[in-house]
């Protein structure tokens, strides 16, 4: 029996693997929290730290329709890639007095596959420069950061799947 | 018991490896070079528009009254309030009443609000002029509230959200000159944490004759929903 149970804890184990790399992202689950505060430092040193990740960047907040309607998109991109050194991240510009209320109810609602972070700044126009100078502040808006030193590209407004797949080809070693 | 977990386990693992390799049916090279256009298309776009010293060309747009409202109506002025805004924006919205109270702060100063409406409305139907007109009434808006049908002006002016504002001082020959760009302040979801009221800060630079410093304040806001060609 002692055998039997750690060989299951080895299956259980081994499930939860296969279900995190379909899934491509850690999935949003009791136990782990819906997303992640930073500041403006703390996102930067993120991007930094994967200087070999192709990162999809979405700027985003609960309040704005479009944005939520393209959120399935990304979703659709982290899976795609979900072998590929590729990191869709989901940025939520909700105020900071807001966000914890709206954003938890948000994503307590939905199974968002990529990983959600909260831009902990009450001051966008400090920041909205530091993330694009060619973004007027308007969202959604999506940045795609390129192994460096990769040139970065930027769209201010909606993005379809296929315009997100054309970004991204060229980036990652296609088999 | 055993058998199920490792049965999960592998058809789990199998349609990881399928959905990490799905081949996409959009492969081509002809259509990577459209998803490039887009990107330099976008760009060139968000370049267009007033600056600040730019001569603004005079604007006629029809109210909510139904009647044609033109910048050159406001010759006895020292200058204007142009914000494009619209009714389903919840930026907007939280913007409202201060849109409101600055008008009837500044009218009497000679620096009215002039509001524009640059939502295409097959897009947004919450921002017909009919739902304009409602808005208007309902919140009792002491201001013109115009419509840009053809998104003309929030293009001649290189607007890109709501709300976006510009704040244009009349210099001596008669016209109108861009002296801010921006943002009404810096709080949006609470106007008593306001830290920086960027705009009254212009108005007043505007007024004591300097320019004003900032000139121009990015802030978050909704995308003006352009007509689909």
């Amino acid at each position: 029996m002692g055998n039997g149970g750690q060989f299951c804890a080895m299956c259980r184990t081994f499930l939860l693997c296969s279900g995190l790399l379909l899934l491509g992202a850690v999935p949003a689950s009791a136990q782990k929290a819906l997303y992640e505060s930073v500041n403006i430092q703390a996102f930067d040193q993120r991007l930094a730290a994967g200087a070999d990740t192709v990162f999809v960047v979405n700027f985003w907040a609960t309040w704005c329709a479009p944005c939520i309607r393209e959120l399935p998109h990304f979703d659709a991109l982290q899976k795609e890639h979900a072998d590929k050194k590729l990191k869709v991240l989901l940025v939520s510009v909700d105020a900071p007095s807001r966000a914890k209320a709206a954003l938890s109810d948000f994503l307590n609602d939905r199974e968002v596959v990529c990983q959600v972070l909260h831009l902990n700044e009450s001051k966008p126009h400090e920041y909205i420069d530091r993330i694009a100078p060619q973004w007027s502040g308007s969202i959604p808006a999506t940045l795609v950061i390129p192994p460096s030193p990769g040139k970065r590209l930027f769209h201010e407004g909606e993005m379809s799947l296929n315009e997100l797949q054309h970004w991204i080809k060229p980036l990652i070693n296609v088999p | 018991m055993k058998r199920t977990y490792v049965f999960l386990g592998l058809a789990l693992l199998t349609a990881a490896v399928f959905s990490a390799f799905r081949i996409s049916p959009e492969g081509t090279v002809a259509e990577k070079a459209i998803g490039e256009k887009t990107v330099n298309e976008t760009i060139v776009a968000e370049e267009a528009g007033y600056d600040i010293g730019s001569e603004v060309a005079n604007v006629k747009l029809k109210n909510i009254d139904g009647k044609m409202v033109s910048f050159a109506d406001f010759q006895d002025q020292k200058g204007l309030i142009v914000i494009f805004t619209c009714n389903t924006c919840p930026y907007a919205v939280a913007y409202e009443q201060r849109i409101i109270d600055l008008d009837k702060k500044y009218r009497d100063m000679g620096y009215p609000v002039v509001a524009i409406n640059p939502n295409d409305v097959t897009r947004q139907p919450g921002d017909s002029f009919e739902a304009m007109q409602e808005r208007a009434k309902e919140k009792g808006y002491t201001f013109p509230y115009l419509y840009d049908e053809t998104q003309e002006v929030a293009k001649q002016f290189g607007a890109t959200r709501t709300p976006h504002v510009y704040l244009l001082k009349k210099n001596n020959a008669g016209t109108f000159r861009v002296a801010f760009i921006g943002s009404i302040d810096d709080s949006y979801d609470d106007a008593s944490q306001v830290e920086n009221p960027f705009l009254e800060n212009a108005i007043k630079a505007v007024e004591a004759g300097n320019a004003p410093d900032p000139a121009k304040v990015k802030a978050i806001g909704c995308t003006i929903k352009w007509r689909e060609i």
